[in-house]
């Protein structure tokens, strides 16, 4: 080994060392829950999602023409279809909206007050990512069209997820098939509570539901509300297979959800304007008291 | 900066526009072609191809970009898969000069191999993190193998972007 050999060794060895400490660090900050992108990955992410954005749309009018001139069966058909889901999903935010109105007036009565007006936003997916890890949707609404961090994302059919991450044009959804995202969840039927976490194919796992509790196959599942995340009462699926063990004191319940993740184009962001408000309640609850100051 | 260190940076950009490109592409065709449960880990494949070709000193700051362009696409934290790139570097760096890649399947071989490595640091790590990691391991298994099926393809395109002759090789950069 000559000595340039040397030199290099120990300058490997000594960057191999500061980037497992720099990328150390980055772990310790890593939540899970939600990223705040600095403003150099905001640009990189900007940039890249147009071009994801603008592959997908040239994708779609290959496939858009494929079956409008050269199939030309279906595209009517599709059409309706659209509009008929549009249709939906007008009125489903109409009955969320409906529900945010119920829910304020009994606050109102009970003197607790706070306002949750859900304002929806309708974004188109331009990009997935589904590595083995984390099941993740890209879609073209930003931080301008007014969207914010850990806002929920529904369709007609049900929850589809919670906004990530989120540059001025562009948002990452981490979606509920994601074992990262746990969703507190009820049984429609017997109001039991459990925590809905992705698994895999497409399948969610209902934890933490005693034996006790009496499921049956087909029961509709629903969000809580708790966790201050989702609204209460979003369709999320349907039970699809239950284990019981002698031994556990939890059931295994698998969950097919509603919202057909194969073939998702379009999704609604539902935002909560007072979220700031709320924010900066928390904050100054939070505030450590002043003991013993004369004024 | 010297001529080796200009080809370093030439060749990096070279390889992260490529990374780039198939981040898109399996992003949006993919998916639209009815593959969206699973994704071809392109990131894990350009590390493992810097760690096993390239003697620079350098090599942990390319995983670092590599890592970072691939969080662009994805949510997976760039931290974690420096951390794990970095590592497996090390240890091929202990084990390259006893691997020659003359034939197709040995690639495919010694690259499932990495994969399985990778595997195991990312689980460990997710489980500090969320808990058991059980249903990760029947994506990644068929995700690796798709990925290794690929590397030898993928190797050669790379080859050509690092190709390193004699006068400018890559060793001792700086």
């Amino acid at each position: 080994m000559d000595f340039s050999d040397f030199k290099n060794n120990r300058l490997r060895l000594g960057l191999d060392i500061l980037i497992l400490a720099i990328s150390l660090y980055g772990v310790s900050q890593w939540s899970g829950k939600y990223e705040k992108v600095s403003p150099a990955k905001s640009f990189f992410m900007t940039n890249f999602a147009a071009i994801q954005q603008g592959v997908t749309s040239i994708n779609h009018k290959v496939s858009g023409l494929f079956n409008n001139y050269l199939a030309n069966i279906e595209a009517s058909k599709e059409n309706k279809f659209l509009k008929n889901k549009i249709a939906d999903l007008e009125n489903e935010i109409f009955d969320f909206e409906e529900l945010a109105k119920e829910n304020k007036r009994l606050k109102q009565l009970l003197a607790f007050g706070r306002k949750q007006t859900k304002r929806p936003i309708l974004s188109q997916i331009v990009g997935w990512n589904s590595s083995s890890n984390f099941k993740v949707l890209r879609i073209n609404k930003g931080l301008e069209d007014g969207i914010r961090l850990q806002s929920p994302v529904v369709t007609s059919k049900g929850l589809v997820g919670y906004i990530y991450r989120l540059t001025d044009h562009f948002a990452d959804v981490l979606t509920i098939l994601d074992p990262n995202n746990k969703v507190d969840a009820i049984v429609a039927r017997s109001r039991s509570h459990g925590i809905l976490e992705g698994y895999e194919k497409g399948k969610i796992f209902m934890k933490y539901v005693s034996n006790v509790v009496p499921v049956i196959l087909n029961d509709l599942i629903l969000t809580s509300g708790l966790g201050n995340m989702y609204p209460k009462g979003v369709r999320i699926g349907r039970i699809s297979k239950i284990e019981r063990e002698s031994y556990s004191v939890t059931q295994h319940i698998e969950i097919t959800p509603s919202v057909d993740f194969g073939n998702l184009e379009e999704v609604i962001v539902l935002i909560l304007p007072d979220r700031n408000k709320k924010e900066k309640e928390w904050e100054i609850l939070n505030r450590p008291l002043k003991l013993g100051s004369k004024n | 900066m010297n001529i080796s260190t200009l080809k370093l940076l030439r060749s990096m950009g070279l390889t992260l526009l490529l990374l780039i490109l198939l981040e898109v592409i399996t992003a949006t065709v993919l998916p639209l072609i009815g593959i969206e449960d699973y994704q071809i880990p392109f990131n894990i494949l350009i590390v493992l191809y810097l760690s096993f070709k390239l003697d620079s000193p350098y090599l942990a700051v390319l995983i670092l970009m590599v890592q970072f362009f691939h969080s662009l696409f994805s949510i997976e934290s760039w931290a974690i898969g420096t951390f794990i790139g970095v590592l497996i570097s090390r240890i091929i760096y202990l084990f390259k000069e006893t691997v020659q890649f003359f034939a197709f399947p040995l690639v495919i071989f010694v690259v499932q191999g990495c994969f399985f490595l990778w595997l195991l640091f990312s689980s460990l790590f997710l489980y500090f993190q969320n808990g058991p990691v059980w249903s990760r391991i029947w994506i990644f298994i068929p995700e690796s193998l798709m990925a290794s099926l690929l590397a030898p393809v993928l190797f050669l395109v790379l080859e050509r972007i690092w190709k390193q002759d004699e006068e400018a090789s890559l060793r001792g950069v700086g």
